[in-house]
């Protein structure tokens, strides 16, 4: 594939100095290592960092910013950030309310935030970790802590910073996250593979195919299947969200629907437009809709839709003004 | 018996590196199967990060020289790999200082990698990952404790590489080919590859230094 870039092994660095450079008023780069960290004023509230690899964007830089996250650790492309880049930017992030690291369920990311909150607690740092598993044909029901995080971490990260922003306490924020988790369910499909920087794609997919539940790294999906009109595919999505979260009528809900990279908001808006008939329905309320490019895997063509059922709570917080360069809410509690 | 000096392992391992970041297309090649594509992209970045780290330093025990290899592969690779390769060669620095390298303590550095490797990963044998290759060919090592280093690594490729043969039975347990069930079977896991060509390298090394 053809990309737009400089040497490979400088995509990480060269694309968060260009995000820092245009966003100098709200962010900055952590010394020494690929993390981004917000401006703050209030450091009275608990910090949340994120992370992961890149490839994403703009998930996870993309999510910092007011009422969101404070900092993120960004790695290689599709590679979770080693350690120590995790620890410099939790520690340049830090306030003493502490951390929370929401943190994508894949066994690279766990393993290095793992090891980032030991060496934070070394040095007598506040560290919770809250892991985000919203992909639902990653594992079984029954098996839920087993499922890989993907674009369901944009609604999480959302209700999750607007507690910190709120004064909420690390543990409060922390049951706060663990609750968004699991309240919000992903299912995503694939038309076409992507390919790393540097390399071929690596897998197929057919011109008449489409991949069932893919996670986001450009891996396969459990299934491939033959393509279908976008209807029919998304009667299938929405069948299985609606069954896993057990949504009933009266429900209400906040919607993301996801381009995976190179899906266009042409599609996304026909995505949406069944998304809106099935529910109605069901009588399940869509209280809010997100429709966008959140959660890539490069140059993939694929979607993703992420619902996240709203209690009293979640919704108040869903509804404090949110900022960042991709993401923003003008708030209306 | 025959032993390397510190400075020896040093080589040995500088080659080992290079013989690493020559296979990183086909490690990729092997990930992109079942996985993301990027598995030699990450091991030829962490032993490039080594080679920089062994051309420029001097060492006074072979821990020191395991350990510095762990800590650059550590800093350098993220993912799964770099805790999980790190940890294959920071069990060195539980061990009781090592002034050379011969079957004896090159199996015990290994061995406690080993525990390392399983303690983060929590893989065991059959789940189709790097722990495929890596413990039989330490319990090879075991088994030569008789035998010159030469030989016992030649034991450890063997078992090593039968256990990347036999990884392409069984579904993945672990890392984002779990999520294919039995969509991995028929294909070999990308880090056993890597754990052979570790031992194979260290093998080749010695067998030219003796010819």
């Amino acid at each position: 594939m053809k990309k737009l870039i400089n040497e490979v092994d400088d995509v990480v660095l060269e694309s968060l100095d260009g995000f820092v450079a245009a966003n100098h008023r709200t962010h900055q780069k952590v010394n020494g290592v690929n993390g981004v960290i917000r401006k703050a004023e209030n450091n009275k509230k608990v910090s949340i960092v994120l992370g992961g690899g890149s490839g994403h964007e703009p998930v996870f830089l993309g999510l910092v910013g007011e009422g969101m996250a404070d900092g993120a650790a960004l790695g290689s492309v599709f590679a979770s950030p080693d350690p120590q880049t995790i620890l410099e930017v939790i520690k340049s992030a830090y306030t003493d309310e502490g951390t929370l690291c929401l943190v994508i369920n894949y066994a690279g990311d766990t393993m290095n935030f793992g090891m980032a909150s030991e060496l934070a607690g070394y040095e007598d740092l506040k560290v919770e970790t809250a892991l985000v598993t919203d992909d639902v044909a990653s594992a079984p029901k029954g098996q839920e802590d087993e499922r890989r995080g993907v674009a369901g971490l944009l609604f999480i990260t959302k209700v999750t910073g607007a507690a910190a922003e709120k004064g909420y306490s690390l543990a409060e924020v922390k049951q706060i996250a663990e609750k968004a988790n699991r309240l919000t369910r992903t299912m995503g499909i694939a038309l076409t593979p992507c390919s790393l920087p540097g390399s071929k794609p690596n897998f197929t997919i057919g011109e008449d195919e489409y991949e069932f539940g893919m996670g986001i790294h450009g891996e396969p999906g459990i299934k491939t299947k033959k393509l279908k009109a976008a209807d029919e595919i998304v009667t299938e999505i929405i069948e299985g969200l609606v069954d896993d979260l057990v949504l009933q009528g009266g429900d209400e809900v906040a919607v993301l629907v996801n381009s995976t990279g190179a899906t266009t908001i042409l599609e996304l808006n026909i995505v949406f437009r069944q998304v809106a008939n099935l529910l109605k329905k069901q009588n399940i309320h869509i209280y809010d809709t997100n429709i966008g490019s959140f959660c890539t895997s490069l140059e993939m063509a694929g979607v993703s839709i992420s619902i996240m059922k709203l209690d009293n709570e979640l919704k108040s917080l869903y509804n404090e003004p949110a900022y960042t360069p991709y993401f923003y809410r003008k708030g209306n509690a | 018996m025959e032993q390397l000096t510190v400075q020896e392992t040093q080589a040995m391992l500088i080659f080992v590196a290079d013989n690493l970041i020559e296979a990183k297309e086909m490690l990729c090649e092997i990930d992109g199967k079942i996985g993301d594509g990027d598995h030699g992209f990450g091991i030829a970045r962490g032993f490039n990060a080594v080679k920089e780290t062994l051309n420029s330093n001097t060492y006074a025990t072979v821990n020191n020289v395991f350990k510095d290899i762990g800590m650059s592969m550590l800093r350098s690779m993220g993912g799964a790999s770099g805790v999980i390769f790190s940890s294959m060669f920071l069990g060195a620095g539980t061990l009781p200082d090592l002034a050379k390298l011969n079957t004896e303590s090159l199996t015990s550095i290994l061995r406690e990698g080993l525990k390392k490797v399983k303690a983060q990963g929590k893989a065991k044998m059959g789940d189709k990952t790097m722990v495929d290759a890596y413990e039989p060919a330490v319990i090879a090592l075991e088994q030569s404790q008789d035998s010159t280093l030469e030989t016992a690594l030649k034991s450890a490729v063997l078992a090593a590489e039968d256990g990347v043969r036999k990884t392409k039975e069984y579904p993945a347990k672990h890392g984002r080919a779990k999520f294919l069930y039995d969509r991995s079977i028929g294909i070999e896991d990308a880090g056993a590859t890597t754990v052979s060509l570790i031992f194979k390298a260290m093998y080749n090394y010695l067998s030219t230094k003796n010819s």
